[in-house]
């Protein structure tokens, strides 16, 4: 199985159906997330690819409980995060924090950078052994700010800024786990260089865990250590890194990787391209039998009628899909 | 090849209370007929600006005072609102980045791609218009052609939207589109999608492309030459081959050095220090001095644009040949 027993954060079985309703009556659900596996252990970063619509950051905001998932387990540190309340889910949340994908958004206008980042402080009372505005400054030179920042409103930073200040909102809990959700997709190249080699930098210094949600296969295979590509609410290959590029499993993989724009010209026009076929459909009622299969050119009879399950290809290498079943 | 698209020297200034916004500063290029020409660039340097400019889309507070932009020889810029309608979505045809709001959504698709023919064609029965519009559709590859046509935008998957907003802009088979950042908004695959159409559709009517983006990967795929801007400057020109092996301006290194290539195992990608400077407040001199690890004295004067093998401009003072 995806999961190892003395990882971090576990996730069994994860499901997070939204019902779709006209008038009074469930037409239909999102299949958001539909029975998500997977682990991580400390220290590295679980990238999570996948197009639009995919479940993506339902997954992540489920298993920080910002929705709560409808079925399945999620474990950190042994203890089933579904079942906390009050101060101990508090206390989880102190230990996982987010970062989302929109800088704007995710500040409030009307608080100083000092009060963005002395509220998190003052609720979760942590014991941060010295001033508070000496730790806050501490934050802000952590992440490439300075102490004249420090009054300032959101609106007077730049995105990339604003960006840096919510990864320091998020630092100031001394968490042990971050949620990235899409942290660079707002933001220009040579910003989002700066952020990625950030983040990665706080990665060794703090022990930190990551689950990186993100779109672009580049980013996520410079800041992962492994990849889940996620396809219509369901993990559809798991794997190592290098691996999952070097040698792509399932089909959905393939085509996401040969559709990728490259910036190489020369690699851009002379490698072999397949053709990518058909657009992600909506997730409400998803096709039956393998998701894929649709747009899938190695399609075979039973595609359609029963879903793959889940088989472990290479070492730690897993894809669903029946080309690579036993049975 | 020859020349479709001259811009000389076009500058356009927003003037806002907080100051005047110099959005495009003195932009010259040119574009030649069938080539895939693209401005690439981040936020706020003026590559949008300059793709509206050259059709005169620039609203106030924002004016073009300067520079001409001579279209198969006539100078757009100095054309009145009425001749200028005439060519644009006629010889010059826009794609945008966002195709639910390039789209009416009271219309069908097919009336959409009909109403632009009937209206650069007087004469025109509508009849024989949204006849042709449903060739366009099946052109732009969108399959059952009859029914879509029909259809409304929100019945239609961004990927479809974005090829009915192509049809739109092939529709008076122009001489020139310019797409500005036409799959940003699409998801890979479909922008994969996208980008394979407009090549197809360049190579049967043998439109030019001006393609905005800001995504070298975009850049690398489809380009013939490319042009970089800077907080309004042109910084760099090349063919897209020289722009990737041997980019001079240390912009141009810069932003090739911070995107991951995918394809490739990466130890490490190289930010450029510092952010985009504000447009109110420019550097003086080069614009990209504050951030430029090779800044001297000499950076404090503006750099000219030159020639240093054919073809290939830049504007930077380590490439002049004089000394400081």
């Amino acid at each position: 199985m995806i999961i190892e027993d003395n990882a971090l954060l576990r996730v069994e079985g994860l499901r997070k159906w939204f019902p779709v309703k006209k008038l009074l009556f469930t037409i239909g659900y999102v299949k958001a997330v539909d029975g998500v596996s997977f682990s991580i252990r400390k220290g590295y970063t679980l990238g999570v690819v996948g197009e639009s619509g995919c479940g993506k950051s339902t997954l992540a905001r489920a298993i920080i409980r910002l929705i709560e998932p409808d079925e399945g387990k999620i474990f950190f540190d042994g203890k089933n995060v579904l079942k906390l309340k009050g101060k101990e889910l508090l206390g989880f949340r102190r230990r996982v924090q987010i970062v989302f994908q929109d800088p704007y958004g995710s500040l409030n206008p009307r608080m100083t950078i000092y009060d963005i980042l002395k509220e998190p402080i003052e609720t979760h009372r942590i014991d941060i052994g010295m001033d508070v505005e000496d730790y806050i400054v501490s934050l802000l030179e952590r992440v490439g700010l300075r102490k004249e920042h420090l009054y300032r409103y959101p609106h007077e930073f730049s995105g990339g800024q604003r960006q840096r200040i919510a990864i320091a909102r998020a630092l100031a809990l001394k968490p042990e786990m971050l949620i990235l959700d899409e942290p660079t997709s707002a933001l220009d190249v040579s910003v989002q260089a700066q952020i990625l080699n950030m983040l990665k930098r706080f990665q060794k210094e703090d022990k930190l865990t990551y689950l990186f949600i993100t779109h672009d296969l580049g980013v996520v295979r410079y800041v992962s250590h492994y990849i889940a590509v996620m396809y219509l609410g369901k993990i559809v290959e798991y794997g190592p890194t290098e691996e999952i590029f070097n040698n792509p499993l399932h089909p959905y993989t393939k085509m996401l990787l040969s559709a990728i724009p490259v910036p190489d010209p020369k690699q851009a026009r002379q490698r072999k391209k397949e053709k990518p076929i058909g657009e992600p459909p909506s997730p409400i009622n998803p096709p039956p039998g393998c998701r894929f299969h649709p747009r899938c050119i190695y399609r075979i009879d039973k595609c359609n009628k029963e879903e793959p399950e889940l088989v472990e290809v290479e070492k730690k290498h897993y894809t669903v899909c029946w080309l690579y079943s036993r049975k | 090849m020859s020349e479709l698209l001259r811009v000389e020297d076009l500058r356009v200034y927003f003037y806002t209370y907080a100051g005047v916004v110099k959005a495009v500063d003195g932009v010259s290029f040119t574009v030649r007929k069938g080539e895939v020409f693209s401005i690439v660039g981040e936020t706020g340097c003026g590559k949008s600006v300059t793709a509206r400019a050259i059709t005169k889309l620039i609203k106030p507070p924002g004016r073009i005072v300067g520079g001409r932009v001579l279209f198969e020889g006539r100078d757009l810029l100095k054309l009145s609102e009425k001749e200028i309608r005439r060519i644009r979505g006629k010889d010059i045809a826009y794609i945008y980045q966002d195709p639910s709001s390039s789209l009416d959504p009271l219309y069908t698709s097919g009336y959409q791609i009909a109403e632009t023919i009937t209206v650069h064609n007087p004469g025109t029965k509508l009849k024989n218009a949204l006849k042709k519009a449903i060739e366009i559709l099946r052109d732009v590859a969108i399959p059952d052609p009859v029914k879509r046509a029909r259809n409304y935008p929100h019945e239609l998957s961004g990927g479809m939207k974005q090829r009915v907003v192509i049809g739109i802009s092939v529709s008076n088979k122009p001489k020139l589109i310019i797409a500005d950042e036409p799959t940003t908004s699409l998801d890979v695959t479909v922008q994969a999608q996208v980008l394979d159409l407009l090549q197809e559709l360049r190579k049967k009517y043998g439109t030019t492309i001006m393609l905005i983006t800001h995504n070298l990967g975009v850049v690398a795929e489809v380009s013939d030459r490319v042009m970089v801007m800077y907080a309004g400057k042109v910084v760099e020109i090349a063919d897209v081959y020289t722009l990737f092996t041997n980019p001079l301006h240390p912009y141009t290194r810069g932003l090739l050095s911070a995107v991951p290539n995918p394809l490739e195992k990466i130890d490490e990608i190289k930010p450029i220090p510092g952010f985009v400077p504000d447009m109110i407040n420019i550097p003086r001199g080069c614009r990209f001095r504050p951030r430029c690890s090779y800044a001297t004295q000499r950076c404090l004067r503006e750099p000219p644009l030159i020639e240093v093998e054919p073809g290939h401009l830049v504007s930077c003072w380590m490439y002049t040949g004089g000394d400081e």
